[in-house]
């Protein structure tokens, strides 16, 4: 809770329920505060988890980015949420956390989001030769191979 | 731009050369491609590109509903299929607060540990064949061979298990399941002194391994090392003991620990776990209550609602996590799995800098990387 | 002195003709039975049955002779054709030549000559060149690599063979293999030079290329080392001159430390070829029980090991003969 009390940017912090979602906080932040976020995890003692991406446009005009952050023993889970504007890019934590490194460039390669002073960044899980500006996890993506319609819900 | 397959000569050097291990090559588990920067024998650099495998499991969960996803979660990783598949039902039943019945309990942590088991059966035989030795994968497999037939025979699959269901099991297990497995925790037993003696005491294998491919500590931290990996680093951490899903903390089992984080203790950790999944399996089989399999009430629509999950578990490969984003409809809006393999894999840049060839295909071996888990 | 090949055939030609026809239809038999033998043997150590077509399996290896003998030649455009094309013909001569040196029975052999150990040596180092053609010539990153950790192991292990066989040279006082064999009566070498048989039998085992020392064409490592490009029959040649080098370092070992043909009861070619088999199944048992060493192992263990033991050896059989 006191984690990041004094961190400017952290705009809201809220207690989850752990046996119910997993998590045991929350919090929102803003670009700015990322990194030292990031750093305050890792003077702590955390490790990076998981970190991924919510193609939020339709509803919100926005990308949120999801870090999750944990501690080895006796599990205390911090989710932290940033929202950006899909035509800005995001700063990389990859000097902080090298684990980032592959997972932003996942997060690269399936939703275009870039990554500031990312040491790397190019597509990882789909081909090199992919289309530029196609990334499948999109929500309007289209399978620039089929050239029609993407597979839907019609399963 | 360079082709992908160029062979590149190092403009800086003339000593230098880059070598291509994969994607197809005998001991990188799967189409793996290391573009290895070589100095004779020596790495210098190592570029893992990963992707081969990429089946775009997470795109394919949110054009589904949760029930229609439920098969995709052991075809990630296929080796220890079956933890997937139940932790991925586990997931949803906390997400949903849907009660699983005991029996449905320990039907899943008998299925589980058994998986893990044949799991780090095929891990001995494919990472002593790495090393060059052909036998002990036969033997590893005949034992293999006995867990794929007990789970065959309830499940109905031997690799890609779609067993789990929301609220307990497809299929009750019967007398003969529990027989069988208990005749195997008491013949598996006996198997560790031979696998002790073949291996683990001999000679070469252990030239082959200690000291080699050390993880030095600060990676548990960059890196999010799990599983076998972070054990041998005398970490004890196990998602079944610090954060207990299911019915794991009824059981009384230890987490194997070792401290050097080679080769060799990754393979001693494993060789632990094995005993201590038998210790589980016996705990269970003895237990198991009577009583349904599957929760008699499930709702007939899965829709979590609004908001973000996170479940976890304990693969055979390290923390397995599952992570979706609900907004309260029948399909998932982002699922995400955080798999151990690709945070395992992340690290060989700085494990594998200043090793040797021959030591690379060691390393692999001794993580025990499941590449489509990589690539999901 | 035992009676040579040519007092069989009174015409030079005939001889020689005579000699290529045995030697070639004795090798080609012997790879295929030494094949089935292998995976009978892999079989039954790995607890599975192995091959089962005809009796006991044995048209297995048939069917295989004519699969890779229909199989197509690949020649891959990037190779320097004529040392791709040279070396599987290259690996397979010598050990033909070799197989006309050794003594089979007090009267069978095809020709005795006084300085036979130097000669049978000095031809088997042909082979390092062969592999090494195969493996520059197939311009191909993972054959180079198996290529130059041959010809590197190849030269280091021939010296610390070279030095248990000394040994065995001054105790017999010939570096003929007739008379080498001829020399153990009663007591055979391998129990009066026991340090030098062992040495001899790994730095044999090294020399051939077989698990555990098969880091050349180490399959989980280089893919198949220095024959990775090759396909057909040439993958045959190789494969051919593996099992007919067995017989070669077998054959020595016998000759050298186990008496050669002498035994009570059974002719002496019986004795012959039980004492060759014998080792090779050892040598075979060794390929599946051992994991593979890494290629600097493998080099210190000839330098750091080998070498000085066999020197030690060497020393301590010149002052005991010196003695007696």
């Amino acid at each position: 809770m006191s984690l990041l009390a004094n961190i400017d940017g952290v705009r809201e912090t809220t207690d989850i329920d752990h046996s119910a979602q997993g998590f045991h906080h929350l919090h929102v932040i803003t670009l700015d505060a990322l990194v030292p976020v990031t750093q305050t995890f890792f003077d702590n003692g955390f490790y990076l988890e998981m970190m991924t991406c919510q193609d939020r446009r339709e509803a919100d005009g926005i990308f949120r980015l999801v870090y999750q952050f944990c501690t080895m023993s006796t599990p205390q889970r911090h989710l932290v949420h940033l929202d950006i504007d899909p035509t800005t890019s995001a700063p990389s934590i990859a000097h902080i956390f090298p684990a980032s490194d592959w997972l932003e460039r996942e997060v690269f390669d399936m939703y275009g989001v870039g990554f500031d002073n990312h040491p790397d960044l190019k597509r990882i899980l789909m081909p090199e030769a992919y289309p530029d500006g196609a990334h499948p996890l999109l929500k309007d993506f289209v399978d620039p191979e089929s050239k029609g319609e993407a597979d839907g819900q019609s399963v | 731009m360079a082709s992908r397959f160029d062979v590149v000569q190092d403009a800086e050097s003339r000593d230098t050369y880059y070598l291509n291990m994969g994607p197809q090559h005998p001991s990188t588990h799967g189409v793996l491609r290391l573009k290895l920067h070589l100095d004779g024998e020596t790495i210098l650099s190592v570029d893992p590109v990963i992707g081969y495998g990429h089946r775009a499991h997470e795109k394919m969960a949110e054009n589904r509903d949760y029930l229609q996803f439920l098969p995709n979660p052991s075809r990630v990783d296929y080796i220890s299929g079956m933890i997937y598949n139940i932790g991925y039902c586990q997931a949803i039943e906390r997400a949903m607060g849907i009660e699983v019945p005991e029996r449905a309990e320990y039907i899943r942590v008998i299925a589980n540990e058994l998986n893990r088991i044949s799991s780090h059966l095929l891990w001995l035989g494919t990472f002593l064949l790495d090393l060059g030795a052909f036998t002990p994968f036969l033997y590893a497999f005949d034992d293999r061979e006995k867990i794929l037939d007990i789970l065959d025979r309830v499940t109905g699959s031997r690799l890609t298990y779609c067993y789990g269901r929301f609220g307990g099991v497809t299929l009750d297990v019967d007398d003969l399941f529990l027989q069988q497995t208990a005749e195997f925790c008491t013949h598996f037993k006996t198997r560790f002194a031979l696998y002790e003696e073949l291996v683990i005491d001999n000679v070469i294998f252990q030239e082959r391994t200690v000291g080699v491919g050390v993880f030095e500590p600060d990676l548990i931290q960059k890196y999010g090392v799990s599983g076998p990996c972070l054990r041998a680093m005398g970490q004890a951490n196990d998602v079944r003991k610090d954060e207990p899903y299911g019915i794991y903390d009824r059981f009384d089992f230890d987490i194997p620990t070792q401290m050097a984080g080679d080769c060799f203790v990754r393979s001693l950790v494993r060789m632990d776990e094995m005993r201590q999944s038998v210790r589980i399996v016996e705990q269970a089989v003895k237990d198991i209550p009577d009583g349904p399999f599957i929760a008699p009430k499930v709702p007939k629509r899965i829709r979590p609602a609004e908001g973000e999950y996170h479940f976890c578990v304990e693969s055979a490969r390290g923390n397995f996590g599952i992570y979706i984003v609900s907004d309260g409809s029948d399909i998932p809006f982002r699922l995400k799995m955080r798999t151990p393999s690709f945070a395992n894999m992340a690290t060989m840049p700085d494990v594998m800098k200043g090793t040797l060839l021959s030591d690379a295909v060691a390393i692999l071996g001794s993580i025990d990387i499941v590449v489509p888990e990589i690539d999901r | 002195m035992p009676s040579n090949i040519l007092h069989f055939f009174d015409n030079f030609w005939l001889a020689i003709g005579a000699t290529i026809a045995i030697v070639m239809a004795y090798l080609s038999v012997n790879a295929i039975m030494l094949i089935w033998l292998e995976r009978k043997l892999a079989a039954r150590i790995q607890r599975r049955i192995g091959p089962t077509r005809g009796p006991f399996g044995l048209v297995q290896q048939i069917f295989d002779m004519v699969k890779l003998f229909s199989k197509e030649l690949i020649t891959p455009d990037h190779v320097n054709r004529v040392l791709y094309l040279i070396a599987p013909v290259m690996i397979f001569a010598p050990v033909m030549a070799l197989c006309t040196l050794f003594p089979i029975s007090a009267t069978w052999v095809f020709h005795d000559y006084s300085v036979a150990v130097v000669l049978l040596l000095a031809i088997s180092g042909v082979n390092i060149l062969a592999i090494f053609f195969a493996g520059w010539g197939s311009n191909n990153k993972y054959a180079l690599l198996g290529a130059v950790r041959a010809v590197a192991q190849n030269i280091s292990y021939e010296i610390p063979l070279i030095l248990s066989i000394i040994p065995i040279v001054m105790m017999a006082n010939s570096l003929s293999l007739y008379g080498i064999a001829d020399a153990q009566t009663g007591v055979p070498y391998v129990l009066l030079q026991p340090i030098a048989a062992i040495i001899f039998i790994i730095s044999a085992t090294a020399e051939t290329n077989r698990a555990p020392f098969d880091i050349p064409e180490a399959e989980s490592e280089l893919v198949a080392g220095f024959h990775t490009e090759y396909s057909g029959m040439r993958f045959g040649m190789f494969f051919f001159a593996e099992y007919s080098n067995m017989i070669i370092v077998c054959g020595l070992a016998t000759v050298l430390f186990l008496g050669g043909w002498k035994g009570p009861y059974l002719p002496g070619p019986v004795w012959f070829f039980i004492k060759v088999y014998a080792l090779i199944i050892l040598m075979m048992w060794f390929r599946w029980t051992f994991p593979r060493l890494r290629f600097d192992q493998l080099m210190k263990f000839a330098w750091m090991v080998l070498v000085p033991l066999a020197l030690i050896n060497l020393l301590i059989t010149t002052f005991v003969l010196k003695l007696i």
